[in-house]
C-alpha cells in the first residue's frame, strides 16, 4: 500500500494535472507490483527470515529434485536448495544494480551538468564522445568493460554503470540548456553569484528531476544488464549464488530439470516487470 | 489503462513460462520418430556433427588439440586395439626392433597414395620425421617432437623398407607411431612452412579436406580410392558418408537442441553430467580416454601446496564416490587411479585416493597444522587456502562439489573463473593453485608428458620429487615389458601418495547421435573416427 502513497501526493501537488477518476480506486496492478518489490528487498535484507537451507552447501542424497513442499523451487545438481539461492543471491543482485545506477547518476550528473552550462568546446568534446558510447549498444560496452576489469560482482556492477552513462547524461544535458536560459538563472547571474552557486543551487534542482524519472525505469533495466553479465559468468565467484549465474547454471539441463532455469528466470522476469512498471506509472502521472 | 498494462505484465510471465518450459519438452518429443535400425552399413549422405570449439592448426603433428578432423585425414604407420592396447600393422606391414632397442626396421605397405597422388613411400616417412624435427626445433611440434625425442636419424633402405635411429632406447616408440601427431602427411606437405601446413595438410586418410570457415564450419570429403584402412576400425576400404560436416557449435545446450530437433545429426560431449538429456533420443558412442585421466594438478612451486602433508591432506579429502554418484552420469566413473582403466597396466588404487576425515586431521596434525576458528587449518599464520582457477564454466558445479568436501575437512577451495589468456600467463608467472586437465596416451610415456618438468613446462618448473622423475624417465627406456609395467606401477602409486595429482573422474569421449547414425569409432586414446559410420537412408 505505502507504494501507492507518492503517486497521490504527486497528483496532489499538481491539481492542473489531475485525472477525473475516483481518488480511492486501489490500483491493483500497482500493488502487485509493489509487493513484488518489497518482498524482493526483504530477501535481500533478511534472507534468512525466508528460508532455513544452506545456499551454500548441498546434500548429495538431494540433487536433482523437481520443487516439492520441502524444496520449494526444487534442488541443484550437487543438491541445493534452489529457492535458497534465489533468496541468498537477491543481495548481491540487489546491490550490484544499486552500485550500476548509482555510479551512472553520479557521473552522468557530473557531465551533463558540465556540458551543457559550460557548452562550448568542452560540450562539443563530451558529446561526441556520448555519441559513440550512445552509438554501441550498452549490454556490449559492459561486456567491453567486464572483459577488461575482470570478474566479480563489483566490476559487473561498474561496467553495467558505465554502460548507461551517455544516455542519461544526454537527458540532464539538455534539461540544463533549457533551465540554463530562463530568467531567474540570468537574474541570479546579474547579482553576482558565483557560477558554481547558480549551476548548484538554481540549475540542478530543476534539471535533475527528469533523470530520477529515468533512474526508476533504468533500474529494469540495471537488473537485467547484471544478470545478463552474470549468465555469461562474469559475477560472483563460487559457490557464491546470483541470479543470472543460477540461470545459467541450469541451462544444460533445460531437458530434464527444468525449474533450474525457469523459477530463477521468473523471479527476474517478475521484477523486471514490476520495477518497469511502477516507473512508468510515477512517469505519467507527473 | 491500469488493467491493460496488469493483462501485460501476466501476458509477459505466461510467456516466459512457455518459452521456458516449452524448450523443456523438446526431447521426449524428438524421440518418438526413431527409425528402425538395419545392420547393413549405406554409402552416402552427409553426417552434420556439431563440435565444442573452433580448433586452430589443421596440422597434427605441429598441435595435440583439434582432433576432430585432422584425424580422419591421416593415417599412421601402426594402430593401437582399443581394447588391448596392443600395436598391429597398419600402414608399415612388419618391423624389427633391434635388440639395444635404439633401431627400428619398418616393411611398409605397398599401393598407399596420398590424396594429391603422390606415393606413399620409406621417403615419404624420412621427410615426416625429419621436419618433425625441423618443426619441433622452431618450437612448433611440442608433441609430436616429444615422441622423436633422441631421433638420429632414418635410412631408406629401398622403397619399402625404412631404417629409424635413436641416441636411447625408445619403449613407447611403437606406441607413438600409432598416435595423431605421428600421422603421415604427404612428402609436398612435409616441406611447406609451419604456417602453411596449419591451413591444412594432405594425407593418406579415408577423408580429405573440402572446405573451412574460420571459427564456423569444417567438411571433410571420403576417397573413393581408399583401401588401407586399419582392420580395427571397422571398415579397410572408402568411408560410407559422403561427407562430414563439423559444425562449431560451443554452448553444450545449443548443441543438444540442435541434435534434438534434428538439425544435426550427432554432437561431441553432451558434456560429463547430463548424458541423460539425449540418451532416450540418441545412439550414444563412447570411449573412456586412455591415459592421465580428470586431474586436479598442484602447483609444487606454490608455498602452501609444495608442502607434501597438504598434498596428502587434499588427497584424502576429495570423496570419489560422493562426486560418482551426485554429478556424474553413466558414461563417466570417478578415478580410481592417476590413469584411466583402459590406460594399459591400469591397477585399481582406490584404497589409496580413499576418503578420510581422521586421515586428514591426523596428517595435518602430525605436520602442525592447527583448526582456525573459521573452521579451516592455520599453521603460523597462514590459513590453508588455495585456488582453482578455469576458463570453461561448464565444469563449475563439479569444482563447487569439490569445494565443499575440501570446506568439510577444513581446506578452503577459491574458484577463480578467468580467461584462457590470464591463465597461461598465471602459470608462466606461477601465480597459481591447481588446474584441472587431462591427457590421453595409453603408454607409460604419458606420465613424461604429464608429470616432469621437461615436458609439463611451464605448469611444473622443477621436479617436486627428483628420483619419481628420474624413474619415469628411465621406464621410458625400459625395453623389457614386464618390468616397465612394473615401473609404471610404481609411479601411479608414487604419483597418489605424493599428492603430485588429485584424480577425480575418468576422461569420457563421447558422441550422441540420431537413431539412423551408427557405426561411429574411437581410436585407443579417445578420438571419435568416421570411417566406418553410416547413416539409415530416408
Amino acid at each position: 500500500m505505502t507504494d501507492v502513497l507518492p503517486l497521490e501526493t504527486a497528483a496532489s501537488t499538481a491539481p492542473a494535472r489531475r485525472r477525473t477518476r475516483t481518488p480511492f480506486r486501489v490500483r491493483y496492478d500497482l500493488v502487485l507490483a509493489g509487493a513484488v518489490l518489497l518482498v524482493i528487498v526483504l530477501w535481500a535484507a533478511v534472507p534468512q527470515l525466508f528460508t532455513s537451507q544452506n545456499p551454500l552447501v548441498g546434500v548429495g542424497a538431494a540433487a536433482h529434485q523437481a520443487p516439492s513442499a520441502a524444496h520449494p523451487f526444487g534442488t541443484d545438481m550437487i543438491g541445493r536448495d534452489l529457492f535458497a539461492r534465489v533468496v541468498y543471491g537477491t543481495r548481491s543482485s540487489l546491490q550490484a544494480t544499486a552500485v550500476a545506477i548509482a555510479i551512472a547518476f553520479v557521473a552522468s550528473t557530473v557531465i551533463g551538468l558540465v556540458s551543457g552550462f559550460v557548452g562550448g568546446v568542452l560540450d562539443e568534446v563530451l558529446m561526441r564522445v556520448v555519441d559513440v558510447m550512445l552509438a554501441v549498444p550498452s549490454l556490449l560496452v559492459s561486456l567491453l568493460l567486464v572483459t577488461a576489469l575482470g570478474f566479480g560482482t563489483t566490476n559487473v556492477a561498474i561496467a553495467v554503470g558505465i554502460g548507461s552513462v551517455a544516455a542519461f547524461s544526454r537527458v540532464l544535458r539538455s534539461e540544463v540548456l533549457k533551465v540554463r536560459t530562463a530568467a531567474y538563472v540570468e537574474a541570479a547571474a546579474g547579482t553576482g553569484a558565483r557560477w558554481w552557486d547558480i549551476l548548484l543551487r538554481h540549475v540542478l534542482p530543476l534539471a535533475i528531476t527528469p533523470i530520477l524519472a529515468l533512474v526508476a525505469l533504468e533500474f529494469g533495466g540495471a537488473i537485467l544488464a547484471i544478470a545478463s553479465l552474470n549468465f555469461l559468468g562474469y559475477g560472483a565467484a563460487p559457490p557464491a549464488p546470483d541470479w543470472g549465474g543460477l540461470v545459467s547454471d541450469g541451462r544444460n539441463y533445460l531437458a530434464t530439470a527444468w525449474w533450474l532455469t525457469t523459477l530463477p528466470g521468473l523471479v527476474i522476469v517478475a521484477v523486471v516487470v514490476s520495477a518497469n512498471h511502477i516507473s512508468r506509472v510515477l512517469g505519467e502521472s507527473r | 489503462m491500469h488493467k491493460k498494462t496488469t493483462a501485460a505484465i501476466a501476458a509477459v510471465l505466461a510467456a516466459a513460462a512457455l518459452i521456458l518450459t516449452g524448450c523443456s519438452s523438446g526431447s521426449d518429443a524428438a524421440s518418438v520418430g526413431a527409425a528402425s535400425t538395419s545392420a547393413k552399413p549405406v554409402s552416402g549422405g552427409t553426417l552434420t556433427v556439431g563440435i565444442s570449439d573452433w580448433c586452430g592448426a589443421f596440422d597434427k603433428q605441429q598441435t595435440s588439440g583439434c582432433n576432430f578432423a585432422n584425424i580422419q585425414i591421416t593415417d599412421n604407420l601402426v594402430d593401437q586395439d582399443p581394447k588391448t592396447g596392443k600395436i598391429v600393422p597398419w600402414l608399415a606391414t612388419a618391423w624389427k626392433i633391434s635388440d639395444d632397442g635404439k633401431q627400428y626396421t619398418f616393411t611398409l605397405r605397398k599401393g598407399v597414395t596420398f590424396s594429391n597422388g603422390e606415393v606413399f613411400d620409406a621417403q615419404a616417412v624420412k621427410d615426416n620425421f625429419d621436419s618433425i624435427i625441423v618443426l619441433g626445433k622452431q618450437g612448433n611440434a611440442f608433441q609430436s617432437s616429444a615422441y622423436l625425442l633422441g631421433y638420429t636419424g632414418s635410412t631408406v633402405i629401398d622403397p619399402t623398407h625404412l631404417q629409424v635411429e635413436f641416441s636411447t632406447p625408445k619403449a613407447g616408440f611403437l606406441q607413438s607411431l600409432s598416435e595423431a601427431p605421428l600421422g603421415i602427411v604427404s612428402p609436398s606437405t612435409t616441406k611447406e612452412t609451419a604456417q602453411q601446413r596449419a591451413d591444412g595438410v594432405i594425407g593418406s586418410g579415408p577423408f580429405v579436406l573440402k572446405s573451412i570457415t574460420q571459427d564456423k564450419e569444417i567438411v571433410l570429403e571420403r576417397r573413393h580410392d581408399y583401401t588401407w584402412g586399419s582392420p580395427l576400425r571397422g571398415n579397410t576400404g572408402p568411408a560410407y558418408l559422403k561427407e562430414v560436416d563439423f559444425k562449431v557449435i560451443p554452448d553444450a545446450s545449443a548443441r543438444i537442441g540442435a541434435l534434438t530437433s534434428g538439425q544435426i545429426d550427432a554432437i561431441s560431449y553432451p558434456s560429463s553430467n547430463n548424458i541423460s538429456e539425449v540418451k532416450s533420443s540418441s545412439n550414444v558412442f563412447k570411449r573412456a580416454s586412455a591415459g592421465v585421466v580428470y586431474t586436479l594438478y598442484p602447483n609444487t612451486a606454490n608455498p602452501i601446496l609444495s608442502q607434501l602433508p597438504v598434498r596428502q591432506a587434499i588427497q584424502h579429502s576429495i570423496n570419489r564416490p560422493e562426486i560418482k554418484k551426485v554429478l556424474l552420469d553413466s558414461t563417466t566413473d570417478a578415478a580410481t587411479n592417476i590413469v584411466s582403466t583402459s590406460f594399459p597396466g591400469y591397477e585399481d588404487l582406490s584404497s589409496k585416493l580413499a576418503y578420510s576425515k581422521s586421515d586428514v586431521t591426523k596428517i595435518l596434525t602430525k605436520a602442525g597444522w592447527q583448526k582456525g576458528s573459521d573452521g579451516i587449518w592455520a599453521k603460523d599464520g597462514t590459513r590453508l587456502s588455495v585456488d582453482l582457477q578455469y576458463s570453461d564454466p561448464t565444469q563449475t558445479q563439479l569444482y563447487e562439489l569439490i569445494q565443499q568436501q575440501l570446506r568439510a575437512n577444513g581446506i578452503e577451495l577459491q574458484l577463480k573463473q578467468l580467461t584462457a589468456a590470464q591463465i597461461t600467463a598465471n602459470q608462466a608467472s606461477g601465480d597459481w593453485g591447481l588446474y584441472y586437465g587431462n591427457l590421453t596416451r595409453p603408454d607409460p610415456d604419458v606420465f613424461l608428458s604429464a608429470f616432469t618438468a621437461k615436458f609439463a613446462a611451464p605448469r611444473i618448473k622443477t621436479d617436486p620429487d627428483p628420483s619419481l622423475a628420474a624413474l619415469i624417465e628411465q621406464q621410458s627406456s625400459e625395453l623389457d615389458t614386464a618390468k616397465r609395467t612394473q615401473e609404471s606401477h610404481q609411479i601411479q602409486e608414487r604419483l597418489i601418495d605424493e599428492g603430485l595429482g588429485f584424480p577425480i573422474e575418468q576422461a569420457t569421449s563421447v558422441i550422441a547421435t540420431k537413431k539412423t547414425v551408427h557405426g561411429v569409432g574411437f581410436t585407443a586414446p579417445w578420438w571419435a573416427i568416421f570411417g566406418a559410420a553410416w547413416k539409415e537412408q530416408q
